[in-house]
């Protein structure tokens, strides 16, 4: 429109001056001069393939980016619905876990709340009672009645005081290691309660909290054992005793077959 | 006509303004084409225009069917997961109450510990007070002084001239092999105190982890399990050891006893001959 009106203004003048051809000679070059050197206008051809790229682009390079990683994504998730916990396999483990939960858990604990009762006497049953009571916080009443039915330690010199210490010491650690086992068994219980609570929250556990309980039951096994070690170190420390015993009895022994070989052959000499 | 004849006298009259102002009419439109900015290419009706509008709506129907459906489709891949983990894997509530489940059971077998280690006392005279003090002692530095608090129990060894060879040796040997046992009972107690108060810190670690740091705990635990049973082979061993030495020390006491039997008789036979 506005070249339009420039050209239409370049002919009017042309026309109003055309006897002076100087005039019209110089005005038409100083038009043509201008026209040419006016910048050309901008053109649309340039827009064209600009858009294409950016819808090939779009279309093409970001489009199978996505479909990548859209594949990707259903990968990963297929992966872990269908493959890793698929909630079919889910239900069926919390299924077997209550299946085995139903079937021994009450049993097993009726078989390991069994206390035997075989002794018939007062005393002994009394023994035999505190021993097998799985409470480790009675020693007292424990020792009391263990000297009720093996005695003390004599005093009224019938027995050497060698002999005295080592009784002494074999009925203090025969009663120690019986307040272990009480102890131990305690400990038992508790570790057997602790396992009923794991197994009975494993029934409901997620993939997710099942690591919680594997890893509470690793940790009670090791009290368990470091329990079952000290049992160990007590029947050990028995043991040894009891070697000893066996050992200074040997001593004695020896100094005794001497003295009799001795008091023999002074005999036989003397007759 | 007379109206004609007007028009045309004004016409003239213009033309010989413009022709008497022909110079600076020239150059205002020179000045008019220079100055005045050039047209844009696609306004209203020009096919740039309607190019850029085509174009414009291919790329919105790409961005909507390309990358909007793929977005679409990933946005509910990521739902899907992200409800997965949420309601099956790690279902926050149950994950809270397996935790406060757990603090209750650490509570229980914290008790244990005391239950374990509380001192038992048991023997009555000075000495036997004293060795079993040492051997209850649950403490390994103290193992040096329990060979000292045992001869003054158990007697040394006989000397060379009031035993015989193989009873010293049985002596000795059963003597070390009861010592040891003492004293092995000592480190394997220390050894277990170590693991319940290890126990202890575990199963707190345990009940303060995330889903994904607990099995780093079990880790852990498994692997001092596997030691704990490795101790208690070992304590199992020691017991070995001396129910084994008890046993041959009762063999070899018979053969003394055989033995001697068959001197005292040689020497009263010799008597009656």
């Amino acid at each position: 429109m506005m070249n339009f009106l420039i050209v239409l203004l370049a002919a009017v003048l042309f026309w109003v001056n055309r006897k002076d051809r100087k005039c019209l000679v110089w005005g038409a070059s100083v038009l043509v001069t201008v026209l040419l050197l006016r910048p050309p206008q901008a053109r649309g051809q340039g827009f064209l393939s600009g858009v294409t790229a950016v819808l090939q682009t779009i279309n093409t390079t970001l489009g199978n980016l996505l479909t990548i990683i859209n594949n990707i994504q259903n990968d990963v998730k297929s992966i872990q619905q269908a493959t890793v916990w698929p909630q079919t396999m889910i239900q069926q483990a919390h299924g077997y876990t209550t299946g085995w939960l139903n079937t021994y858990q009450h049993p097993m604990q009726l078989l390991a709340q069994y206390t035997p009762t075989s002794a018939t006497l007062t005393q002994a049953r009394a023994l035999e009672q505190v021993m097998t009571n799985r409470t480790g916080s009675d020693q007292p009443q424990l020792n009391a009645r263990y000297q009720q039915v093996f005695g003390g330690v004599p005093t009224d010199g019938r027995m050497s005081p060698a002999d005295q210490n080592l009784t002494d010491l074999d009925d203090a650690l025969t009663m120690d290691t019986l307040e272990q086992v009480k102890r131990g068994e305690q400990v038992m219980t508790t570790v057997r309660a602790v396992g009923d609570q794991l197994e009975t929250t494993s029934t409901s556990a997620a993939p997710g909290t099942a690591p919680y309980l594997t890893a509470t039951a690793l940790v009670t096994m090791l009290r368990s054992q470091a329990a079952s070690q000290k049992m160990l170190a007590a029947y050990l420390r028995l043991e040894g005793a009891h070697l000893a015993h066996r050992t200074s009895e040997l001593k004695g022994s020896i100094a005794a077959t001497q003295d009799l070989q001795q008091h023999v052959g002074h005999l036989l000499t003397t007759h | 006509m007379h109206l004609l004849t007007k028009s045309q006298a004004a016409v003239r009259a213009a033309a010989a303004w413009v022709r008497a102002h022909t110079y600076p009419a020239l150059a205002t439109t020179v000045m008019f084409a220079i100055l005045m900015p050039q047209q844009a290419v696609c306004q209203f009706g020009s096919p740039c225009c309607l190019q850029l509008s085509l174009g414009l709506v291919q790329i919105n129907s790409s961005l909507l069917n390309t990358i909007g459906e793929n977005l679409k489709q990933l946005n509910s891949v990521q739902s899907d997961i992200r409800n997965f983990e949420q309601d099956i894997l790690y279902p926050a509530a149950l994950i809270q109450q397996t935790r406060s489940l757990l603090g209750g059971l650490w509570t229980s077998m914290h008790n244990t510990q005391g239950l374990l280690n509380s001192p038992l006392h048991s023997a009555t005279l000075p000495n036997p007070s004293q060795m079993e003090t040492i051997l209850l002692s649950r403490d390994a530095t103290r193992v040096p002084v329990v060979g000292g608090q045992y001869q003054t129990l158990y007697g040394p060894t006989p000397d060379a001239n009031a035993a015989s060879s193989q009873d010293r040796n049985t002596i000795d040997l059963s003597d070390a092999v009861a010592q040891d046992a003492m004293k092995r009972s000592m480190v394997y107690d220390q050894m277990a105190d170590a693991e319940l108060q290890a126990a202890d810190q575990m199963q707190q670690a345990i009940n303060n982890a995330a889903p994904g740091t607990a099995p780093m705990i079990e880790a852990s635990a498994a692997a001092w399990l596997v030691k704990s049973q490795a101790y208690t082979q070992s304590a199992l061993a020691d017991l070995m050891r001396v129910q084994g030495v008890g046993l041959a020390n009762a063999g070899s006491t018979l053969k003394e006893h055989a033995a001697a039997g068959q001197a005292l008789q040689q020497q009263v036979s010799g008597v009656g001959h």
